[in-house]
């Protein structure tokens, strides 16, 4: 019976192939876009999930606030707080450090490259309680001994090649013992650890002042510090634990508040927002958008197919009446178009599988993951693939079996269809609701685009094209700074070169310093700061407003120029020495006070310009000429000519080995680095503009569908008003009119929202475009053209047709 | 077999009642053959579909093998229809997807009849009408009269007791038809099936035991 099912399902899918390819095609669309948003959320969904206990492991955050009332949390907190909760508290199962302290160049004996890398730093619980996957080595005792190192697959062949890694030795420029590889491992793609190194924890006891500095430690905020707990254990009784264990020693000297607290390992990833020493969150924002979207895709699909095979119905009304009149009962009629269904949706799945393999690399590339669909693959995607097929193919299938199976047989067999009238509102329901998300996307994608424009187009007080940034990674390099400059200089292809300790459009932490003018009370004004020579204005083409630029002599040190915003804040309107002090540095929330403070003189004012994302306004700065106590130069900055880079590269590497052949040779190109502050955004715009893309095309099909019904409802009635003379426009109006009518209702309905939705994305930008009128005209216009080429082909030839014809059926 | 009594049907438009059919008491035995003719219009489709069980009528009694036709449940009723009764149409309604076999096949397959059996039941009846060669090909392929040929053998198929057939030869040149009239005698004659059919032809009607003509819904006569 099934097989006589499909065996009459495939006759009629061959039969009418134009509407064959448009359900299947339809319906490949929706499940493609559906499953690759479901593998791209499971994906995050399933962050640290690898951990076999995941839902018993916590990271301890510190929550603190400054004397002066600044809060900030701090994923890191000091050694002894881990150590003696695994001692002290039998809730603990297990405690283990994960911590970044610094870079180090990484070297070895068999390869002559040198890599530079974090320095993390982990103790022997690190893989007991995280479960990354041991390719070689033991997990229990792989970082137990001083001087031990464990790397991953991938860093393994970077330094080794295919050789075995395992008890290879490697050396960093931290200290002169060599590590040895005790272990390899494989880290998935969705951990929030992530690593290419990690060095035994134990090795820092084997330095005196750590070895202090740690048994001490009750107060830094230097150990990513993660806690097993024994199952059925309230986290909160943990912390208040760890709390009180923290106030009985730590010394009382800090002002300010501070307490402690768990954050599950499974809410790292959605709910880090505010935690300082966090990287790659994900927001859960985007996964019900995108859940919203893919599911929408899907429905939109299935409604499609519903209306398809409605549509088409007449067509078949004979079948079903002679399938009654020879017996069939309404359920084997509904089991029969459920069955139709299944097979349209398995055709679909197919193709939509061999879709979503063609594109996952591309998917992939665009939101940075290692998605992939294969036999390795989680079993829990491949089972949701069958339960979502099904369901599809009821979704699909259950109104038209409803629907076919339940009339009459001698109604059918005479044509009288006036039954089935009715259901074209709730159609015409669904045909709105397309559009009005169609007419949304395409609104939200031309603005997006215009404002990513601006961003890209806007002054910014200064030129960021052209500029090659050359990072100083050893002091040796800085020392020679100026020597460097001028041989730089002797470069064909560049113009001019200065050095700075930041760059507008830093991808690092730009410190900011309180500033405080003549010697007043209080803490001062915060402010960024950036130390600068006398090359900086005329390479980046900053403008002065009023005052001097630096002189490359010794008797600048100390001078520093302002910023407008500055100047405003501390009411210097005209640069004449006024005399600042700076007693403090703030590292993102690391506050650090200088031995004494800097004092210094303002010599220019220099014109705003933008030197964070334009997302903020511009916040006032202090450029300092480059000998200041406060912060080191850290970049040589160039503006070159030529589109040669890659010769001017080769010659700026020689002139920096010459100095110091060690060096590391890293460099950045501004204008790449500016955008990318956008490229969330600009993820953004290509979301939109697909999504866009794909309801207009699965809104266009149904509407192709409800056009056809609609034709073939007024078959008769077309070809009377042919006889009594309409013309061939005349009816092509008639027919197109009710559609454009739907999606003139799905403008009205869309333009709020559009409005709504790009206002609240905008306000996050300091400089934003305006939305103008005309983008809401150009959407809507867009729709009703597309709606009306769709409905016209169908009108057109309901129009042209005999109507002889259509009036001889009775 | 089949017991009419004070059959009514009637569709209500603008307030006006009008009359499909007007007291309809008729009997019909087992192994009879009824001819039903009258004008357009007069009622004979509609009689044909209450029996049939495809339409109710809006009051009456119908008795079918002993049976309260209209006082069984919609399941019980669709049972019996199914075991009891075959249908041929004037247009023939055969199912365009599917081969002659396969529609022949069709309403053994609403009645559970397993694979082999089903193989056994069609094969015979493709021989008993002649159109084994045909068996592979589609409707659209078949002339009228092998059409309506296919069209019977798929109502006698499944056995039944009673072959309702509405204008079989209407659509069929005069050959063809006397063809088909000539069968349904030798089914009415050889296999004890009760037959009831609507004509236009007098001829045609000729081949029935008993000639109902039927006007403005009403049993005008009976010969």
């Amino acid at each position: 019976m099934l097989l006589m099912y499909f065996k009459i399902a495939w006759r009629n899918l061959l039969k009418h192939k134009s509407f064959s390819f448009i359900n299947i095609f339809g319906l490949t669309t929706g499940l493609s876009c559906f499953l690759l948003i479901a593998l791209y959320i499971f994906d995050e969904l399933t962050y640290d999930r690898f951990n076999k206990n995941a839902d018993a492991m916590y990271r301890i955050v510190e929550d603190k606030t400054s004397a002066e009332g600044k809060q900030s949390k701090v994923a890191a907190v000091a050694y002894n707080i881990s150590e003696r909760a695994k001692k002290d508290f039998p809730e603990v199962e297990n405690a283990t450090r994960f911590s970044m302290l610094g870079r180090s160049n990484v070297l070895n004996n068999e390869n002559t490259s040198v890599f530079y890398e974090s320095y993390f730093v982990s103790d022997e619980s690190f893989f007991r309680m995280f479960d990354f996957h041991f390719l070689q080595g033991d997990r229990t005792t792989a970082l137990k001994d001083p001087y031990t190192v464990v790397i991953t697959d991938e860093t393994a062949k970077k330094i080794f090649g295919t050789e075995n890694a395992i008890g290879k030795v490697i050396r960093t420029d931290r200290d002169s013992t060599p590590y040895k590889i005790t272990g390899i491992v494989n880290i998935p793609a969705n951990s929030h650890l992530n690593f290419n190194l990690v060095f035994s924890e134990a090795t820092l006891f084997a330095s005196e002042n750590f070895k202090k500095f740690m048994t001490s430690d009750w107060s830094s905020n230097t150990f990513v510090s993660y806690l097993q707990l024994k199952k059925n254990t309230n986290a909160s009784v943990v912390s208040d634990k760890i709390n009180q264990l923290v106030k009985a020693n730590r010394e009382k000297k800090a002002a300010g508040t501070s307490s402690l607290y768990l954050q599950p390992l499974t809410a790292i990833h959605f709910y880090s927002e505010g935690i300082d020493s966090s990287e790659n969150s994900g927001n859960i924002t985007h996964m019900y958008v995108f859940g919203i979207v893919a599911l929408f895709a899907l429905l939109i699909a299935c409604i499609n197919y519903m209306n398809l095979t409605t549509a088409r119905f007449s067509g078949r009304s004979k079948e079903i009446a002679v399938r009654k009149v020879a017996g069939a009962s309404q359920r084997t009629l509904m089991f029969q178009f459920l069955s139709e269904s299944f097979l349209v949706t398995i055709i679909a799945l197919i193709f939509s599988l061999a879709l979503v393999k063609l594109t996952l690399p591309w998917f992939n590339s665009f939101t940075e993951k290692k998605l992939s669909l294969g036999t390795d693959t989680d079993y829990r995607i491949w089972m949701g693939i069958v339960f979502i097929t099904i369901f599809t193919s009821i979704i699909s299938g259950i109104y038209p079996a409803l629907f076919q199976s339940r009339l009459k047989p001698y109604l059918l067999l005479k044509n009288k269809l006036a039954g089935i009238k009715g259901n074209i509102s709730l159609r015409k329901v669904l045909v709105i609701f397309q559009f009005a998300v169609s007419i949304i996307m395409i609104i939200s994608t031309i603005i997006v685009y215009q404002q990513l424009q601006y961003v890209n187009k806007k002054d910014m007080g200064f030129n960021k094209e052209q500029l090659l940034v050359v990072d100083i990674n050893s002091g040796a390099v800085r020392r020679s700074a100026e020597t460097i400059k001028s041989e730089f200089s002797k470069i064909a292809a560049v113009k001019s070169v200065s050095v700075t300790s930041r760059v507008p459009g830093e991808w690092k932490v730009i410190p900011k310093v309180k500033v405080k003018k003549d010697a007043q009370a209080g803490s001062g004004e915060d402010m960024y700061f950036m130390s600068a020579d006398e090359q900086f204005l005329k390479t980046f083409a900053v403008q002065l407003q009023s005052g001097r630029n630096f002189t490359n002599s010794n008797s600048d040190s100390g001078a520093v120029m302002i910023n407008e915003t500055a100047a405003k804040i501390l009411g210097i309107n005209k640069p004449s020495e006024q005399v600042i002090s700076i007693p403090s540095i703030d590292f993102s929330g690391n506050v650090s006070s200088l031995r004494q403070p800097y004092v210094a003189r303002v010599i220019a004012i220099v014109k705003d310009f933008n030197f964070q994302s334009l997302r903020q306004t511009i916040a006032p700065m202090v450029i300092s000429y480059q000998k200041n106590p406060v912060h080191n130069i850290d970049y040589f900055t160039a503006r070159i000519s030529s589109a040669h880079t890659d010769a001017i590269l080769q010659q700026m590497k020689a002139v920096l080995a010459n100095i110091d052949p060690s060096h590391l040779f890293e460099y950045n190109f501004l204008d790449k680095q500016w955008e990318v502050f956008y490229r969330e955004d600009q993820k953004r715009e290509t979301i939109f503009l697909g999504v866009a893309f794909i309801t207009i095309l699965i809104a266009c099909m149904g509407l192709f569908a409800l056009a056809t019904y609609a034709a073939e409802q007024r078959t008769k009635e077309i070809g009377i008003r042919k006889v009594l003379g309409a013309s061939v426009p005349v009816l092509v109006t008639l027919l197109s009119k009710d559609f454009l009518k739907l999606v003139l209702i799905a403008d009205v309905i869309a333009f709020p929202v559009a409005l709504w939705a790009m206002k609240s994305w905008l306000k996050d930008f300091a400089y934003r475009v305006n939305i103008s009128w005309w983008v809401f005209v150009l959407a809507g216009a867009a729709a009703l053209i597309i709606a009306f080429v769709t409905v016209s082909f169908q009108a057109i030839k309901a129009a042209m047709s005999n109507p002889v014809k259509s009036l001889r059926t009775e | 077999m089949i017991e009419l009594q004070h059959i009514y049907k009637w569709i209500n438009s603008g307030g006006n009642r009008t009359f499909l059919l007007k007291d309809i008491n008729l009997s019909i035995a087992e192994g009879d053959f009824i001819s039903i003719m009258g004008p357009s219009g007069s009622g004979k489709s509609t009689l044909l579909n209450v029996m049939g069980m495809l339409d109710e009528p809006s009051e009456g009694q119908y008795v079918f093998m002993g049976d309260d036709v209209f006082k069984m449940k919609e399941k019980q009723r669709s049972n019996l229809y199914k075991q009891h009764i075959g249908f041929v149409f004037q247009a023939y309604h055969l199912i365009d997807e599917l081969t002659v076999y396969e529609n022949i096949e069709t309403p053994l397959l609403y009645q559970d009849i397993k694979g082999a059996e089903r193989k056994a039941i069609v094969a015979d009846m493709l021989d008993r009408f002649q159109i084994v060669g045909k068996k592979d090909l589609f409707p659209a392929q078949l002339s009228g009269g092998q059409q309506q040929l296919v069209g019977v053998a798929r109502a006698l198929v499944a056995k039944p007791k009673l072959l309702l057939a509405d204008e079989p030869t209407g659509n069929l040149n005069s050959k063809q038809g006397e063809e088909i009239m000539e069968l349904f005698k030798k089914i009415n004659e050889e296999d004890g099936v009760t037959i009831v059919q609507v004509t236009h032809s007098e001829k045609n009607a000729a081949y029935g035991s008993r000639i109902i003509h039927l006007l403005d819904g009403r049993i005008e006569s009976t010969q």
